[in-house]
């Protein structure tokens, strides 16, 4: 059985099972502390019936105009958890906050996922996302400070990320999609909103 | 803390507090009526008093502060300043320092200086005070004016929630405080024009709910929830709803949530069921969930729904979930709550494990008729830890341990497929199997018990070294030997890090600064206080208040209080001062005394709170599940007593409070409050038998410690336990090291008294110089090549131990343990043991 629930800081010290994972990354505190004051909203756990976390999303929103989107930032489940659905059921959770009018009215959801992670990619795209475009060197240890020396054309799958997005109600025309976008190469420093 | 000068504050460091003074007094003349130079005199005279060389009494710099204090300064920098003079002389001002500046003399600077103030020291109820004052240091029709109006309301929450016990908010103090708190917030809404959002809208409700207003409170969510669907509101609305037996409302908005919104959830659906049952509506509902797109939380709706009565019913959601979710990991997890409650008899839950057992064909497998595939796996994972859920006394048997052993064996090919970071399941059989052995053989557990454990975990982890559950019990397992370096080995694999330092560390660190001179771990734990929660916990909280996340302020404020005070915050601390007095540096004194003490002597003054509210009590934040997660995720007493003996256990309150008092006899003894701190640790030291984590010496060793504190001074008998024999054993390098310790400990405590301190009364030094002889002579007498050639001896004995229980012991050689897996680890052992004996 699972709920849905808001995140609070004190959620952190119940992550055991989840952060102790390999596949999960377990940030500074500054990370969790800040999508928890910024986006209050988009940060949620799924608990079991004794209320223990059993998975949990962080999410932003960034960007202007058309670009104006709800980004998943970290979603991850406990292991006893996976394989029924608990990922996409966080997803899909993002979904109905971002997409009404009050408060967020996003016109896309988008995230990064490592363009070696076909079992994600899998998932997403039954989820409906679809490749946006490439992002070069994502992963790679270049791109905070000197993507000038990243060759665009240079693919790489274990450090490249598919930046990956769904679009919402808002986005009436599909705009904020494409068909091609695994054909379309851009550096870390196009990405940053 | 500084002076603000940079001479002085090197002079107070350097402990030369005659020049520190010649310097501030130098200042004073030149600026007579400065506060701020004064204060900074009050500052040295509080450190001159605390150190065994000076002149100057704790009543001398404690009469110089309260005669400033009562000039009342407003200086912000005069106020942190004597604040922290006030500490060092661990003494409470009767009026707050700021709290009485502020009702002279009125300014936002001073207000705000006071609020952050609140922050950093985790004071919830002057954060309210402060908040107010702050509040009326702006101007209300302004944006900043608002915004600090709803900080204000927004605190009296977090201390109406918090602030429960020693009877803070006693007399109707919360309900009035509530009034406050609504009538700050309504004034911003009439002010606003516009709506207020989720996060006013939250501290609105729960003001207006603390009230007692929870009419209102529900009319204003139910309005808000229409225009924006707010979880933490929504949460709060379903809960008032419950609360107060609305179940029209409760069914309506329930189901709104379910259908409309589309949000699977499980807390929804049981409280939908529940509104249903009241409303006679039991057919409705079921409808519902089963026109609901199939899932696990409507198929198990499907069993909450169902009237206890429906026996047959219950059986058919039974099978049904079972059919479809017996080859998830999550089968055991969700149904545990409905085996708690027993909402069939055992023998027909059994018998319907068993139709699926038959059905999956699983015997086939046991047999060894078919290869195990993942999903078979799975399926008896699940069969094995429902069963033994059910029947508890299967741990007993020897047959479930060979069962347990043999569904390891004939899945374990499963692991070859497994490609890095994969998550197996199948060592949950192992670790059934090593519970039931140790509850077999309880009787006879010994040392080597521990290292052929270790041989078993070792083996299983060569193909899964990311299984924490293993890692965890290795870890635990490794602890109750000599051998300290595996600990760092397995902490690394694991990658604790950030919080997971907090939470997570003391399974590796117990009486680590006892076994090694090497502080890997407590430095690595160290540092994460010292820089990353001292550094970025203050701002956190101060961001959640710039950015108006009101929903979240408790948890920011319980988080911080929670890590900073935490069992393993302290813990660290006290190991930190233990490793660096067994270290060679020669200024151990005073960088104990300037950087670990002030942490202590914070600890002493939580302990001494002693109430149940948040920053009244010291935090246990171990996870201490987190070992008995797995299996049929029950803590059984036996193999407990095993895994989280005096070694092995996760350090609590009552051993920290011990340690700290003990330092702080040793390290403050010209403090105001010494006596207090003997009076406490001559009763705690009474109270042994309470303490796990208490290794023997260390019991003998306190023991001649409460002597000392006693006012007689005869000679005092040592009486310390035998030497240990076996080198492999954890007591053998806690021993040695703990002697040696002592020995420090004598002559920290000669070194730093004074004719004023109790330990620099002439009769006491004289007993205690005589017992630190008597001690120094016991660890000259260690005899160390006699423990190298015994300890060679202790492992190739233990390796012929392993080697025999895994090939004839009737349960050792059902682990099927290679014998070159066995030579392999004992060359590890040999090379950590050889390397920790050397430490000695």
């Amino acid at each position: 059985m699972t709920s849905i629930k808001p995140f609070q800081a004190t959620d952190l010290f119940d992550l055991t099972p989840i952060n102790l994972d390999p596949l999960t990354e377990n940030f500074y505190l500054y990370f969790y502390h800040q999508y928890l004051f910024t986006w209050p909203t988009l940060s949620y756990k799924s608990i079991n019936n004794y209320g223990e976390p059993t998975g949990y999303m962080l999410a932003k929103t960034e960007g202007t105009g058309k670009e104006w989107h709800a980004h998943i930032s970290a979603v991850t489940v406990d292991p006893n958890f996976r394989r029924v659905g608990l990922g996409s059921y966080l997803c899909d959770q993002l979904k109905i906050i971002s997409e009404p009018t009050r408060p967020i009215n996003a016109w896309f959801i988008d995230l990064f996922v490592k363009c070696s992670n076909k079992t994600a990619i899998t998932l997403y795209e039954k989820l409906g996302y679809s490749v946006f475009r490439r992002v070069i060197d994502y992963y790679g240890n270049n791109n905070n400070n000197n993507t000038i020396s990243i060759n665009k054309k240079k693919i790489n799958d274990d450090v490249d990320a598919f930046d990956m997005r769904i679009s919402l109600k808002r986005d009436v025309n599909n705009e904020t999609v494409r068909k091609n976008g695994r054909k379309v190469y851009v550096l870390p420093e196009d990405v940053q909103f | 803390m500084s002076t603000g000068t940079a001479m002085i504050d090197a002079a107070i460091k350097a402990g030369n507090f005659n020049l520190a003074l010649k310097l501030v007094d130098k200042k004073i003349s030149q600026q007579p009526t400065s506060s701020h130079q004064r204060a900074c005199r009050c500052f040295i005279l509080a450190h001159a008093a605390l150190s065994p060389e000076s002149k100057t009494t704790i009543d001398d710099a404690l009469k110089e502060t309260l005669e400033l204090t009562n000039k009342t300064p407003s200086d912000p920098n005069t106020l942190i300043l004597l604040d922290s003079t006030f500490t060092l002389l661990d003494y409470k001002p009767k009026d707050d320092l700021y709290e009485a500046a502020i009702r002279k003399y009125q300014s936002h600077n001073l207000a705000y200086e006071w609020f952050k103030k609140t922050v950093n020291t985790n004071d919830i109820i002057a954060m309210q005070k402060a908040t107010m004052a702050l509040s009326k240091a702006f101007k209300p029709d302004t944006e900043n004016g608002r915004m600090i109006k709803l900080w204000s309301s927004a605190v009296i929450i977090v201390m109406i929630d918090c602030c429960k016990d020693l009877n803070r908010l006693s007399n109707g103090k919360d309900k009035l405080l509530s009034m406050l708190g609504l009538k700050i917030i309504e004034g911003v809404e009439t002010d606003l024009k516009k709506g207020l959002n989720a996060q006013e809208m939250f501290v609105k409700c729960e003001l207006l709910l603390k009230k007692g207003d929870t009419k209102e409170c529900l009319k204003e969510l139910a309005n808000f929830l229409t225009k924006e669907s707010d979880l933490e509101l929504r949460m709060i609305y379903f809960e008032e709803l419950e609360k107060n037996q609305l179940w029209e409302e409760l069914y309506q908005s329930c189901v709104d949530y379910l259908v409309k919104i589309g949000v699977d959830d499980w807390d929804t659906w049981k409280l939908a069921i529940l509104a249903a049952k009241k409303l006679d509506k039991s057919d409705v509902i079921s409808k519902i969930i089963n026109d609901y797109k199939v899932g696990r939380n409507s198929q198990l709706a499907k069993i909450q729904v169902l009237e206890i009565s429906d026996f047959e019913g219950k059986k058919q959601a039974l099978k049904n979930y079972l059919d479809l979710y017996m080859h998830k990991l999550c089968c055991f997890l969700d149904l545990e709550t409905f085996l708690k409650n027993e909402f069939l008899p055992k023998e027909t839950i059994l018998e319907i494990l068993e139709e699926k057992y038959n059905k999956f064909e699983l015997d086939s497998i046991f047999t060894g008729d078919k290869k195990a595939t993942e999903n078979d796996l799975v399926i008896l994972v699940n069969y094995i830890k429902i069963k033994t859920f059910l029947i508890p006394e299967s741990f007993n048997s020897k047959e479930f341990f060979t069962t347990c052993c043999k569904y390891f064996d004939v899945t374990k090919h499963l692991q070859n497929k497994l490609v890095e970071f994969d998550y197996y399941c199948g060592f949950e059989f192992l670790i059934l199997a090593i519970e039931s052995y140790l509850t077999i053989n309880e009787n006879n557990i010994d040392n080597q018990t521990y290292l052929n454990l270790i041989i078993v975990l070792e083996n299983s982890l060569i193909r899964n070294k990311y299984e924490f559950h293993l890692q965890l019990w290795l870890a635990h397992l490794y602890s109750q030997t000599n051998l300290s370096a595996p600990l760092t080995r397995i902490f690394e694999v694991l990658k604790i890090k950030n919080l997971q330092i907090d939470t997570l560390s003391t399974h590796f660190t117990n009486h680590i600064a006892t076994k090694t001179h090497n502080n890997d771990l407590i430095s690595i734990a160290y540092n994460f206080y010292d820089r990353n929660v001292a550094n970025e916990l203050p701002p956190m909280i101060m961001s959640c208040f710039e950015n108006c996340t009101f929903s979240k302020l408790k948890g920011f404020i319980e988080f911080k209080i929670r890590v900073e005070n935490s069992v393993t915050h302290y813990y660290t601390v006290l190991q930190t001062i233990q490793n660096s007095r067994l270290g060679k540096s020669s200024d151990s004194v005073q960088t104990i005394t300037q950087n670990q003490i002030p942490i202590l002597k914070n600890a002493y003054r939580i302990m001494k709170l002693n109430g149940s509210d948040v920053d009244l009590k010291i935090h246990d934040n171990s996870d201490r599940k987190i070992l008995w997660a797995c299996g049929d995720h029950k803590v059984h007493e036996i193999p407990q007593k095993f895994i989280e003996s005096t070694f092995g256990c996760l350090v609590d309150v009552k051993y920290i409070e011990l340690l700290t008092l003990a330092e702080l006899i040793f390290y403050d003894q010209h403090s105001r409050i010494w006596n207090e701190y003997r009076e406490s640790f001559l009763v705690l030291v009474d109270k042994f038998d309470d303490i796990k984590a208490l290794s023997t010496i260390e019991k003998s060793i306190f023991t001649i410690l409460s002597k000392i504190l006693a006012d007689d001074t005869a000679t005092i008998e040592i009486n310390i336990p035998e030497k240990p024999t076996d080198s492999l054993s954890a007591e053998f390098n806690n021993y040695y090291f703990t002697l040696q310790d002592f020995e420090r400990v004598l002559t920290t405590i000669l070194k730093q008294c004074s004719p004023t301190s109790f330990f620099g009364n002439k009769e006491k030094r004289l007993q205690i110089s005589k017992l630190h002889k008597d001690i120094k002579k016991l660890c000259q007498e260690i005899d160390r090549d006699s423990i190298l050639v015994n300890s060679k001896q202790n492992i190739n004995i233990a390796k012929a131990n392993s080697q025999d229980w895994f090939v004839n012991d009737e349960f050792g050689k059902q682990f099927k343990v290679p014998i070159d897996v066995i030579n392999v680890c004992y060359k590890n052992i040999e090379v950590d043991a050889l390397k920790a004996i050397k430490e000695i």
